[in-house]
């Protein structure tokens, strides 16, 4: 169904009244997913967002015990109010799929069960991959579609072709007619035409693991978490005492105390085990373990690494050894 | 100027020079830090106007140090220069160790194409041969504007309350990702306080207050140390102006102690020092 | 019923703590917000511990040393002196009110004057309070403040 931004704008508005929506916002000149209170305040027009929209449903902070006189409470998962995405790139809401393999296995995360239950993404399909993104090559697409509630696709001239794909997508479109999902194969083949990076992960990376290489390519890295922070996929985290209450908070594995054990010992202390480890967990042990591959190729990394190293330069330079 | 450059580095080799931190290019052709360990790796090395990362980070970087044998080679800008002298006076480095090439320097732009703030009040675009072993390139012709901290004076207007809620605002986008602490090369303690566990200095989460403490804290630590390189705001990925709060800290040194980060390789850091007239709470001077 | 302070004081155990002492023998009346830490030399007092009273609750801090010139240890109050103002000038540019920090020189000798600078903090303390409950330092603030 063919419908104009200013339509999906006021459907937008309707919605914010019951629902918490996430949407892309424009802050000084970079765009950050955010709560938007009306749709005046979306960035229709972008590329990729800074953040993933993985804090939806894996807080960067969440407080979930609180210490009484008494002893503790817990603190109820963030208001339940029902909660849209909007305007998520295919590979954001694939990364919430990835995410699901881990929160969503056989023990399943109470928080983040609970937000993914009353959480629709709807998606914008992507006619605008820049230089860093390489999705097509970790089997994603700028048209897909996997993790999408709705889905938008651009038609060029301010209008949206909405596709309802699931429960929940029509429960925020219910005047959406019955749709196959479908993405117009003329779409499909122009945007991933137009993803410019590719990837190739070579069959010998688990062989490669005592590889002369991780030490010369980690040499730049300054071990900060920019790139596990604004990664769609990566979900590690740590649980920590503050003031009054008990905290789930991010980590990141490049971090000094990340692997160290009481004593001091560091069985990762080596900056390069530290950087090989992190293309490792997501090219060779998340398959491993969940038959996918970690990465949805969304470029962040390298777009925002201090020293502009990326993931896609770490395993295309394997290629060449 | 390149060539120039690159021969330099290659002499480097020829004598006791074991690894030579410098600009090169990485496989997507994006200007990189390289780490150049033989001659013919000179060859690949570059300079252009993205080469705005601060190379003497990688001084205190064990894990590219190593044991820290022989003398390591590091091409430098004039701004970087004076990062270096901090690092020697505070002897993280020794001259003896270091082969220091300094680079005459047109300035460095973004990602957008646009020149960085730091490079438009630019006065060591002209490194002084005495803190280098070589100085290479034309002597730049540049004007640079003053310093005006237009961005200082704009915070220091606000009343407190929305000078709280300007901070505020900014820190609330901060994910603790520790990009600005670990492209600063002055942020070398090898456990910092903000991962120390026991005790708990600044919360490790990503709350208001423990990202206002987390700054807070490290602008105290760099106040007087920092010369204000700008990479902590250029890294920061979620764009928060932390070139302000280190400028401030880089102000009041100067207006209450007179002293001038970087200025020279054997200079006392400030807050490891004092004075008689030094402002006091009563007003009391030492006599 | 206006908010009970709770300030933490760091007296230098040679002539701040023993002023205090003074006070005390003298029964110099002096606001109950005070909590006395006794610490060797005012220059023992590194920043994080003013940023971890403020932490855990505090509504202000009182370092209280030897006057300049006659530190036991010779020169660390000097230390203090650059420290707190550089610590007080960053508090200030980013918002929390510098009068929540304070460094003050009292004597062994100098119980009136204790007595004196206490009274004078607390109320510059409560007038902070009254403008901003929160020092907006606290890990403490009320449920759901803010930090949720």
């Amino acid at each position: 169904m063919i419908v104009k931004q200013d339509q999906l704008n006021a459907r937008l508005d309707d919605l914010s009244k019951t629902m918490e929506v996430f949407a892309p916002v424009r802050e000084r000149g970079r765009v950050y997913f955010r709560t938007v209170r009306s749709s005046g305040e979306i960035a229709w027009d972008y590329g990729v967002s800074v953040n993933s929209i993985k804090e939806c449903f894996l807080p960067p902070r969440q407080v979930f015990l609180r210490y009484t006189s008494g002893g503790f409470e817990t603190v109820p998962v963030a208001n339940g109010r029902p909660r849209l995405v909007f305007l998520a790139r295919p590979c954001d809401a694939r990364g919430v799929t990835i995410m699901d393999k881990v929160f969503l296995g056989d023990r399943p995360d109470e928080t983040y069960a609970a937000l993914r239950e009353r959480t629709t993404i709807v998606g914008l399909a992507c006619d605008r991959p820049d230089e860093h993104c390489f999705c097509t090559s970790v089997g994603g697409s700028p048209a897909g579609t996997e993790g999408m509630d709705a889905a938008l696709i651009p038609m060029g001239d301010g209008s949206y072709d909405l596709k309802v794909l699931s429960d929940k997508g029509r429960a925020v479109f219910p005047d959406a007619p019955a749709d196959d999902g479908a993405i117009p194969e003329e779409f499909v083949r122009k945007a991933e035409a137009a993803v410019r990076r590719t990837v190739t992960i070579p069959e010998t990376l688990r062989d490669s693991f005592g590889s002369d290489y991780w030490r010369e390519v980690s040499q730049s890295c300054l071990k900060c978490g920019a790139c596990a922070h604004l990664c769609p996929t990566c979900h590690c985290f740590d649980i920590v005492e503050e003031g009054d209450c008990r905290v789930r908070c991010w980590d990141y594995c490049q971090s000094d105390t990340f692997t160290k054990a009481a004593a001091g010992h560091d069985h990762r202390g080596a900056k390069f085990s530290r950087c090989r480890q992190r293309v490792y967990h997501k090219f060779d042990y998340y398959p491993e373990n969940f038959g996918i591959v970690a990465c949805v190729g969304c470029g962040r990394c390298a777009r925002h690494c201090p020293v502009n190293s990326g993931i896609s330069d770490l395993i295309n330079g394997l290629n060449e050894r | 100027m390149l060539d120039e450059l690159k021969q330099q580095v290659r002499e480097l080799f020829a004598g006791d020079v074991g690894l030579v931190i410098a600009y090169g290019r990485s496989r997507d052709e994006r200007t990189v830090p390289v780490f150049a360990r033989k001659p013919a790796d000179a060859d690949a090395l570059v300079w252009n106007d993205r080469c705005y990362y601060n190379l003497t980070r990688y001084l205190t970087d064990r894990d590219v140090m190593g044991d820290g044998e022989g003398k390591i080679g590091i091409v430098v800008k004039g701004c970087d220069l004076k990062t270096l002298n901090v690092l020697l006076a505070e002897k993280q480095v020794t001259r003896e160790n270091l082969a220091v090439v300094a680079l005459r320097c047109k300035g460095m732009k973004d990602a957008d194409g646009k020149l960085l703030a730091k490079c438009e009040t630019c006065t060591v675009a002209d490194p002084d041969p005495a803190l280098c072993d070589c100085v290479i390139g034309p002597v730049p012709q540049r004007e640079p504007r003053e310093d005006d901290f237009a961005d200082v004076d704009a915070i220091e207007a606000m009343p407190p309350a929305e000078r709280l809620a300007h901070w505020s605002r900014e820190f609330e986008r901060c994910l603790r990702c520790d990009a600005c602490r670990n492209i600063c090369p002055l942020c070398y303690c090898r456990e910092c306080l903000a991962s120390q566990h026991d005790p708990r200095w600044i919360p490790a989460s990503g709350s208001a207050t423990g990202n206002r403490l987390f700054h807070l804290v490290r602008a105290f630590h760099m106040a007087g140390r920092c010369t204000n390189c700008g990479e902590c705001e250029r890294v920061c990925p979620v764009g928060i102006p932390l070139s302000t709060l280190m400028r401030k800290g880089a102000r009041i040194v100067r207006e209450s102690f007179g002293v001038e980060p970087g200025a020279a390789p054997d200079q006392r850091s400030p807050l490891a020092s004092f004075a008689p007239n030094d402002p006091d709470p009563e007003e009391v001077a030492i006599k | 019923m206006p908010k009970k302070l709770k300030i933490v004081g760091f007296l230098c155990n040679w002539c701040s703590y023993a002023g205090a002492d003074l006070a005390g023998v003298n029964r110099l009346q002096y606001g109950h917000e005070i909590r006395v830490i006794r610490v060797p030399c005012s220059g023992r007092v590194n920043p994080l511990l003013v940023l971890k009273c403020f932490q855990e609750g505090a509504d202000g801090v009182l370092i209280a040393g030897c006057h300049p010139g006659d530190c036991h240890y010779q020169d660390g109050n000097y230390y203090t002196r650059r420290r707190m103002h550089v610590l007080r000038e960053l508090l200030d540019f980013v918002g929390i009110d510098r009068r929540r920090l304070h460094l003050r020189w009292v004597s062994a000798s100098e119980g009136a004057k204790w007595a004196d600078v206490v009274n004078g903090v607390i109320e510059d303390v409560r007038a902070a309070c009254e403008d901003a409950p929160d020092s907006a330092l606290s890990l403490r603030a009320a449920a759901g403040a803010g930090d949720a």
